[in-house]
């Protein structure tokens, strides 16, 4: 039992450390560098191009000048000290921006979630229930449809019909800026009113998922022997589904549920480009595109982290909620 | 447990979406004058724009690509600055005076100027912000190289070293920053300090909110400012996802649009279009060290005519650019030659000139060979936006037998080929001043812009000697025969091909503010808001 735990905590230590390794590498193999700049997207980005003086010092600013191995070690270095290093493009150090960032994300991913599971376990019961009648055929027809549509297609129609035409939500951004709060409810308010559309937006593209897990593994459920009974004693239908048998059926959708973290982050840096949400997503676009290397690091280092902790969590609570499943993972 | 959770998101989420806020439509702002002009124009109490986040605006803070640099210009000034036509104006420095020898520069300042946290501002900012800004060089450093030394006259005057006589001195000093000697003295990490005291300044406007994650600013107006009264007392730049759509709902006041949605905004009375010339182009660069068939002038002269300009500006631009001329600089640029061989589209002659020199196609694949029997087949980098460019340009060039392979990169990824000499053909996209310089062999001590990258392989002494002669000429007019006798070679020998200048189309409503200036299209920039 306890060797199993050390080879599993092994095991974690060795993924980050080559996920580490692999996000130095990946951003300095990009061509072109930080403070090369030849040209400009158009007349109204005017570019400032550095002369060789400016661009030596600032490779030495940053330490780029020095070997790969070099860099790598004192990167490895400042790691360990929680240190995530300092942006070249933003100034200021890569955990701050990282952490303005992160608060909307995670904000965005967890409403997401909550909501998609919920519209998920919901249709996806009622969908067992009618297996094969007409509202499960209608209902299985939407959520394919809906879970094939790209995410950022979704974004966009949605962005169109809700902000530009209906003009019921705003068109971008997380808060309205410089506006004076008179109540805390005020700011949730204009909070939760820009957040809609992408939570709505990131919801639909994970429904689909759920419902399909729910309604499988609510149909195994429903034959079951303790579910006929149910329904022979009389119990009200909503009573049969959600009371005795959804609790039965959710156990896949607990560990779906962590699993899916890392899709929703992927689907939340589509959305919050369409939305301009300042969240991590938008951030790794920017750093991205001007080879800004710690932050690229930062934030793939911080989504890691996050994937590799909710995979943890599904192991975890897994075994919480069946006992059949011990240390070593097996049934 | 769960259940009853997921109910409490579901209402929570169901009031977020009854708590609803319609944007201002509809606009009930007082009729303003006919005329689009500044000093007309009454002043307004805010005017909103696109924002994004292009740092915090100081000499040190802002990103180096993007308007940054404007956003920091509301609030900090240099000494001099120059106006469209290239005349010196004056700005913190008021009156100034080369001695005989041109070797020494005294400037007066301006006088009773304050810093807008009240301090005053005296020749030991300037002189503080030059031996500063030589340590630790600012995002857009001014090119200090000339500058021998700097040292306070008296409080009001300045005296400049320099270290050989240069009629355009002064300049060269247009992006020097003058910051507070009272704060930035005890910073030693100016890349990194971002404190509510970094942006106090002598420009119009002082920064009052400013959110990186949001990519917002705000701006009000500097009550100690020395010029006269900005025009706009508050200045917003909000993030926007769709420019159009914001400005449609009236978030934002101005934006610039592209050739194909004018349309929506021409012959409406609610807007205004503004269109403005820009020296930003779209420039074709040959490998003349590793093509060995570039290097040949005809060759070049045969792609010239051959490549329809006046067909691109019409195709991509939609007519909203200026064909690209062959001696380089802009028709509006003051040194302009027009005078310079124009190589009208004429496949043709293109065709007579590669045959002139032996490229002829003489295995009937439609596809010229040269002497050594090589098809004339060559590489052309491009980057995303400029891959229809390249399009168009592959189409021209094999109606006279030469075959052009389209790659299209990132744009970091073209730079950095571009700079290491990897490519054969190369579009590279760039505004900035237009110099010459690149294509001579003198070592630049300037700030390279990207428009002067260097040009690969080209070499003429005569070239040399004319920009070097052109640059010196303190005499306007032997300026302008110098850099007119220059203009002739580069359109002969055409060491880079310009493709066309694009112009910039704005629109906005004149009933909201109507003072846009019709010298700059950027609408971040304070020649919008203050008259100088």
């Amino acid at each position: 039992m306890k060797h199993n735990r050390i080879m599993k905590l092994f095991e974690y230590g060795l993924t980050i450390w080559i996920i580490i390794t692999l996000n130095f590498l990946l951003p300095r193999l990009l061509p072109g560098d930080p403070f090369l700049l030849l040209s400009s997207d158009n007349a109204e980005n005017e570019e400032i191009v550095m002369t060789q003086e400016q661009r030596d010092y600032y490779e030495s600013y940053y330490g780029l000048d020095k070997s790969m191995g070099e860099q790598y070690v004192t990167y490895i270095g400042q790691l360990i000290h929680g240190d995530l290093g300092y942006s070249i493009y933003y100034k200021v150090p890569v955990s701050q921006i990282i952490l303005g960032r992160l608060g909307w994300t995670a904000f965005m991913v967890v409403s997401a979630l909550a909501v998609s599971t919920g519209i998920g376990v919901l249709l996806g019961s009622v969908s067992a229930w009618y297996r094969e009648k007409w509202p499960d055929k209608l209902l299985f027809f939407q959520m394919i449809l809906l879970s094939e549509i790209p995410v950022f297609l979704i974004g966009l129609m949605i962005l169109f019909v809700f902000s530009a035409w209906l003009r019921i939500f705003p068109l971008s951004g997380a808060m309205t800026p410089f506006e004076d709060y008179t109540s805390w409810w005020d700011q949730l308010s204009d909070i939760l009113n820009h957040a809609f559309l992408p939570i709505m937006v990131l919801s639909i593209s994970q429904m689909g998922g759920i419902y399909l897990l729910v309604r499988n593994s609510m149909t195994t459920v429903l034959q079951k022997d303790y579910l006929r009974t149910a329904k022979a004693k009389g119990l009200s239908q909503k009573r049969v589904i959600f009371h005795h048998a959804l609790r039965n059926a959710l156990l896949p959708v607990v560990t779906r549920i962590f699993l899916s973290l890392g899709a929703l982050v992927g689907g939340a840096i589509l959305v919050e480009n369409v939305f301009a949400y300042p969240g991590l997503g938008r951030l790794m676009r920017e750093c991205i595109q001007v080879h800004d290397y710690q932050v690229v690091q930062g934030i793939f280092l911080v989504v890691t982290i996050f994937v590799l902790l909710a995979n943890f969590l599904a192991d975890t609570v897994y075994k919480l909620l069946d006992p059949r499943v011990n240390d070593s993972g097996k049934v | 447990m769960l259940n009853i959770r997921l109910k409490q998101w579901t209402v929570l989420l169901l009031i977020a979406s009854l708590v609803v806020m319609l944007p201002g439509c509809g606009n009930t702002q007082s009729k303003s004058e006919e005329e689009n002009n500044l000093a007309n124009q009454k002043q307004v109490e805010v005017i909103k724009l696109a924002g994004g986040d292009w740092g915090y605006p100081t000499p040190y803070g802002i990103y180096p690509r993007g308007p940054g640099s404007r956003k920091m210009a509301l609030i900090f000034d240099s000494l001099v600055k120059t106006d469209t036509d290239s005349n010196l104006i004056p700005k913190l420095a008021i009156e100034w005076q080369a001695s005989d020898d041109g070797l020494v520069y005294t400037l007066k300042l301006r006088p009773d100027v304050k810093w807008n946290d009240g301090e005053a501002f005296t020749a030991e900012d300037v002189v503080f912000s030059y031996n500063y800004q030589k340590t630790y060089p600012t995002v857009s450093a001014a090119d200090f190289s000339k500058i021998a030394s700097m040292e306070v006259a008296d409080p009001q005057t300045v005296k400049i070293t320099i270290t050989e006589a240069n009629a355009k001195f002064l300049t060269t000093l247009t992006g020097f920053m003058i910051i507070p000697k009272h704060v930035w003295e005890t910073v030693t990490d100016p890349n990194n300090y971002q404190d509510a005291k970094a942006v106090v300044g002598t420009g119009p406007y002082k920064l009052t909110d400013y959110s990186k994650e949001l990519g917002s600013y705000r701006y009000v107006i500097n009550e100690y400012f020395w010029g006269s009264e900005p025009k706009v007392k508050e200045l917003k730049f909000i993030p926007v996802s769709e420019e159009i759509l914001a400005f449609e709902q009236g978030d934002v006041d101005r934006i610039s649009i592209t050739p194909d949605v004018l349309d929506r905004f021409e012959n409406n009375d609610e807007y205004e279009v503004m269109q403005y010339v820009t020296t930003w182009a779209y420039r074709l660069y040959f490998n003349m060290n590793t093509q060995p068939e570039f290097a040949n002038v005809t060759f070049r002269q045969a792609l010239a005519y051959a490549i329809n300009r006046q067909d691109l500006v019409d195709k991509i631009e939609r007519g909203a650019a200026v064909p690209g001329n062959p001696g380089v600089l802009h028709p509006t640029n003051k040194l302009y030659n027009k005078d310079v061989e124009q190589y009208p589209y004429d496949t043709k002659k293109a065709e007579e000139l590669l045959d002139s020199i032996g490229f002829k196609d003489t295995d009937g694949d439609k596809i010229r060979e040269n002497a050594s029997g090589e098809k004339l087949s060559f590489m052309l980098l491009a980057d995303e936006g400029s891959a229809r460019l390249a399009d168009l340009i592959k189409q021209d060039l094999s109606l006279v037998g030469i075959e052009i392979n389209v790659q299209t990169t990132d744009t970091k990824s073209r730079d950095a080929r571009f700079a290491a000499g990897d490519f054969e053909m190369v579009i590279n996209g760039s505004g900035g001043g237009e110099d010459l310089s690149e294509i001579t062999n003198i070592k630049k001590s300037a700030k390279a812009t990207s428009t002067t990258a260097q040009v690969i392989g080209y070499n003429n002494p005569e070239v040399d000697r004319l920009y070097t002669a052109q640059l010196n000429a303190t005499d306007p007019a032997e300026q302008l025969k110098l850099s007119g006798e220059l203009q002739s070679i580069v359109a002969q020998e055409l060491p880079k091909l310009t493709l066309y200048y694009t112009n910039t189309i704005a629109v906005h409503r004149p009933k909201v503010y109507d003072g846009w200036s019709k010298n700059t299209y950027h609408d971040d920039d304070r020649e919008n808001f203050v008259a100088d």
